[in-house]
């Protein structure tokens, strides 16, 4: 079969017809030239109907736009398999849309609900505690730039639970731990940091020093804070906003969304449910290995609770689990732990 | 007004015949959507490393089905070019996202300016970039300014562009000016937009907004007003979060049907502007479709984009270059050919376009589409 072909010279847009065909892998020009179709080569085709670039040792190119499907036929039969433009293949295939959407539906949903957090995970498993603690050395003191005064804890009281925080760090064993105040009026609140650095609000240890067993119940928060360092949830959290923004990356090509994805989770710093459950399992584990009553952090926890009624959002739509879940949870890991202490 | 028969074109009439070369897209819109479909999945599938092939398999369906004189156009960049230049782009948006974690407001600073003083080279490399991978019938384009011309060029436009009414005068300094410096091969490229469409385009984008922020609080105000009138007043304060909810969105639509009207006619006539009279040497493409059409083909680009999430973007897209494609052609005067000689050029690095993509702000096929 011969095709029509417009031959364009070298250099110039000079153009000829001539007709092609293809003969014992030779292809055959009307113009009396002729070439072995293993030394030209075939500009990449997208779509059914893409026309057919035949770059020819001479320099110059062929060009054919008409009866494109029946020449790559014939062409594409005489190439070895690993020359048959497999990917443009792959998109003429029928069933390549309904395959794709597939595959891009369960690998979205993988990275989002598995992959991501198994990514972050590794990566975070990868990065050395020094390097952790630069990270949050930078974290720390740019919270003064959105206005957060972090500093040493002053008072008397809050000396007194910076001494627990560092009894129960050394307990824990983590490689750095250090404890900072923020004066943030009206928010009862503790956090951590990547690299070891828990900041407790001033209004918070106000609030419970006071309490019976205040102390006690503020070191199981400060254990609590252990937790989320011992297993470096936040820098997972950094590390998982990140991977999951460059997915929208790659989606909308917008490089934007990673940087505000990182600042939108620092200032957030929201755990999942399971991690919540981990570092509330890491502060009752903690504390009875300390010799510490978990009771004051229980109850600490369902006075935060009756206080701001945390169970009316329904628990799937919240990262954090129902409140009242992980006091449950807590008094029965207790309560196993001493029989197992009372056993042994 | 702008689509009658002007003096030039008249006096055109009276010019010895000229000869017609059909300009025509023979892709499909719903093709290229699936080819965007399948590498959109791949890209997905190897986290964003197959993402220059991807774009080059787009751009290629795009080029390749628009023929011109019945010869495809090509795009002949090469993919590994694009993933050089968005791993070097990776690498300093990911020092502004370290900037971002760590609160480092000074590094921060100094990345974004140095981002913006860097904007008019990351443009004048996607002008050189697009240009000289753009191919037809064996000879590449290419993009002659000089960095320093481009930057102060730049400078120029930002300034006379500074008052909302002076911005059409920029728009046409601007398209003059990359015209003036845009070859086939040694066919130099000329455009003079028509002041009276970018002035049109203009004073129809300003008037859509300002008539539809006048009825939307017309509306308003009567809905406000009905209310108090008909309504108990501890009725009033009550009002249910349905209600507020559903006013919400319908004030939403309401701005986002003047935002894009506007945007629309903006752009409709500034192609139209652009376009229509451009010459490749001696070679005069015509439009033989209205500003107020090709305002109409965009309005169904931005709302239908914008109301499936994106998804029919390809589809939307491949359609309007397909109706502009289609009423088209280019005017060769008689005696004259479209016979130009290949400079040859160097290689032009894929950074601008991959920042520029990346940031936001996309040149390529669509320069000026």
């Amino acid at each position: 079969m011969k095709f029509k072909a417009q031959l364009i010279r070298t250099g110039t847009s000079e153009r000829t017809e001539v007709f092609v065909s293809i003969e014992r892998k030779v292809l055959r020009l009307s113009n009396g030239d002729s070439y072995p179709i293993g030394e030209v080569s075939v500009g990449e085709r997208s779509g059914v109907n893409s026309p057919f670039f035949i770059f020819l040792p001479s320099g110059q190119q062929l060009i054919i736009t008409e009866n494109v499907r029946e020449f790559a036929d014939e062409f594409y039969k005489h190439l070895p398999f690993y020359r048959k433009n497999w990917l443009h293949r792959f998109e003429t295939w029928g069933k390549s849309l309904l395959v794709s959407v597939l595959v891009l539906i369960a690998a979205i949903t993988f990275w989002l609900t598995k992959g991501s957090d198994m990514a972050a995970e590794w990566l975070a498993n990868r990065i050395s505690y020094d390097l952790e603690y630069e990270l949050g050395k930078h974290i720390l003191s740019g919270l003064s730039t959105l206005g957060w005064t972090v500093r040493k804890p002053s008072t008397s009281d809050e000396k007194r639970v910076e001494e627990l925080f560092y009894f129960l760090s050394e307990q824990a064993e983590v490689k750095y731990a250090h404890f900072y105040v923020l004066d943030k009026p009206k928010i009862v609140n503790a956090f951590a940091i990547p690299g070891g650095f828990v900041v407790f609000t001033s209004e918070m240890i106000d609030d419970y020093i006071s309490e019976e067993d205040g102390l006690e119940a503020l070191g199981g928060v400060a254990a609590h804070e252990l937790g989320h360092i011992k297993h470096r949830h936040s820098l997972r959290i950094l590390i998982k906003s990140a991977l999951v923004a460059s997915i929208f990356t790659i989606l909308t090509g917008d490089v934007s969304i990673v940087s505000l994805g990182m600042a939108q989770q620092l200032l957030s710093l929201a755990y999942t449910r399971k991690q919540e459950e981990e570092a509330d399992a890491y502060a009752i584990t903690l504390l009875m290995k300390s010799y510490l009553d978990p009771e004051p952090f229980i109850e600490l926890m369902q006075n935060l609770k009756e206080k701001y009624d945390t169970d009316e959002v329904p628990e799937f739509l919240q990262s954090h689990p129902h409140m009242s879940k992980r006091i449950k949870k807590m008094r029965q890991l207790m309560e196993q732990l001493k029989k197992q202490d009372f056993q042994e | 007004m702008s689509d009658e028969l002007t003096y030039q074109d008249q006096t055109e009439k009276d010019k010895p015949e000229s000869r017609k070369i059909p300009i025509q897209f023979i892709g499909s819109p719903r093709e290229y959507w699936k080819i965007y479909m399948i590498n959109l999945a791949l890209t997905i599938l190897t986290l964003g490393l197959y993402r220059p092939w991807a774009k080059v398999r787009q751009y290629k369906y795009l080029y390749n089905h628009l023929l011109v004189d019945g010869i495809p156009m090509d795009f002949t960049a090469k993919p590994i070019r694009l993933l050089f230049g968005q791993l070097i782009v990776m690498l300093f948006f990911g020092l502004y996202a370290y900037s971002q974690i760590t609160i480092n407001v000074t590094l921060s600073v100094i990345l974004i300016l140095t981002f913006i003083l860097m904007l008019p080279i990351l443009m004048w490399l996607s002008y050189r970039f697009f240009f000289r991978y753009t191919q037809w019938s064996g000879v590449s384009m290419s993009f002659t300014a000089s960095k320093s011309e481009f930057y102060l060029e730049t400078i120029i436009n930002s300034l006379v562009s500074i008052f909302f009414i002076t911005v059409p005068l920029a728009q046409r300094r601007w398209f003059k000016f990359i015209a003036r410096n845009a070859f086939w091969g040694n066919k130099q490229l000329s455009v003079n937009p028509s002041l009276e469409k970018l002035y049109t385009g203009l004073g129809l984008y300003i008037g859509t907004i300002a008539g539809g922020i006048f009825i939307f609080f017309t509306i308003l105000v009567v809905v406000m007003g009905v209310a108090t009138v008909s309504m108990p007043e501890e009725n009033l304060s009550n009002m249910s979060a349905g209600f507020v909810i559903g006013f919400t969105i319908l004030g939403l639509l309401i701005y986002l049907s003047i935002l894009f009207g506007g945007m629309a006619f903006l752009k409709g006539y500034t192609v139209h502007a652009i376009y229509h009279g451009l010459k490749i040497g001696s070679a005069k493409l015509k439009l033989n479709i209205k500003p107020l059409r090709l305002s109409w083909e965009y309005l169904k680009l931005y709302v239908l984009t914008i109301f499936s999430f994106g998804f029919a973007y390809p589809y939307l897209f491949a359609k309007l270059l397909a109706t502009i494609a289609n009423n088209a052609h280019l005017e060769l005067p008689e005696g004259e050919s479209l016979l130009t000689r290949d400079m040859a050029t160097e290689e032009v690095s894929a950074i601008g376009v991959e920042a520029l993509d990346d940031a936001g702000f996309d040149i390529d096929f669509d320069i000026g589409l």
